[in-house]
């Protein structure tokens, strides 16, 4: 399985390393951040409309997608990034990121089928994102457990 | 379902994840800090545990072949000895042949010297000489 991950060979890697190895997190992410921007111009812009199920919800409503989306995207690519010292600070944000961006997804899902039941395509896609979301969510949490079983093991030989 | 009822649930579900993530961003938070150093550590001794792994993996196989290799060179070495015993039988069935086709032949130089004889044969007192063969 490792074959199938890219491996890069600079330490730190750069953002295109990054960029090669979580193409797809991190197009999801931009995706978010991208769709929760768009949705809150359209609060300003009146005859902005990015999303006509959207249009269609009280403002409250938008607001909260909206900021699930833009945050959680953001705070993905943030974690996704981190350039810090303490990595697990990194996936905590991250893991934080992505359950928002499932919740803004998920509820966008819940919004188009509403609307629009029919066009299974239009939210069936955010829905298969925001499941996503959650699977990397998990997958950070499963990342962080395995590091410190890993890391106790390590202290264990150390000290035999 | 109505407009106040999707708007409930879509305030639900976004209370659920994002209780939920900011539950585990709180969780996360309370345990130590790990380090880039330690997590590439940790990173390390996985990928030398994979490395061990598929070490294993290739002794077990090489075992595994070791053992077809032996049971092959046995079934070879007993092949070997019926291939020689049957090349033994062959050579003595070869013997034999060649006797018999010796004796073949004699026997048709006194039949056919019975038949250039035969005058002779029939006035004579003795019958002709048995020919001299032996076959075992």
């Amino acid at each position: 399985m490792p074959t199938h991950v890219f491996q890069p060979s600079r330490n730190p890697p750069r953002w295109w390393d990054r960029l090669l190895v979580h193409p797809l997190d991190m197009t999801v992410a931009v995706v978010a951040v991208i769709f929760g921007l768009l949705v809150i111009a359209s609060l300003f812009i009146p005859e902005f409309i990015p999303s006509k199920s959207m249009d269609k919800m009280p403002d409250p409503v938008i607001i909260l997608v909206s900021g699930f989306l833009g945050t959680g995207g953001f705070l993905s690519l943030v974690g996704l990034n981190w350039w810090g010292d303490k990595v697990s600070h990194g996936w905590s944000i991250e893991q934080f990121g992505w359950w928002l961006a499932a919740g803004g997804f998920a509820t966008y899902a819940i919004s188009v089928a509403w609307h629009y039941p029919g066009s299974a395509f239009s939210w069936g896609v955010p829905l298969s994102l925001g499941l996503g979301s959650v699977i990397r969510a998990v997958s950070i949490i499963m990342i962080e457990q395995s590091v410190r079983r890993t890391l106790a093991e390590v202290e264990d030989h150390k000290h035999e | 379902m109505s407009e106040t009822s999707i708007v409930a649930i879509i305030v639900a579900v976004l209370a659920l994840l994002g209780g939920g993530g900011f539950w585990g961003y709180r969780q996360f938070a309370k345990e130590a800090p790990v380090r880039k150093r330690d997590a590439d550590i940790a990173v390390a001794e996985k990928s030398q545990q994979m490395a061990l792994a598929v070490a294993d993996d290739l002794r077990e196989d090489y075992t595994r072949l070791r053992t077809d290799l032996n049971a092959e060179r046995e079934e070879r070495q007993k092949l070997t000895g019926r291939v020689d015993s049957l090349e033994t039988h062959i050579r003595e069935q070869d013997k034999t042949i060649r006797r018999l086709r010796d004796a073949v032949r004699l026997f048709t130089a006194a039949w056919d010297d019975l038949t250039s004889r035969w005058q002779h044969y029939r006035q004579s007192e003795h019958p002709p000489p048995r020919p001299n063969i032996t076959i075992d």
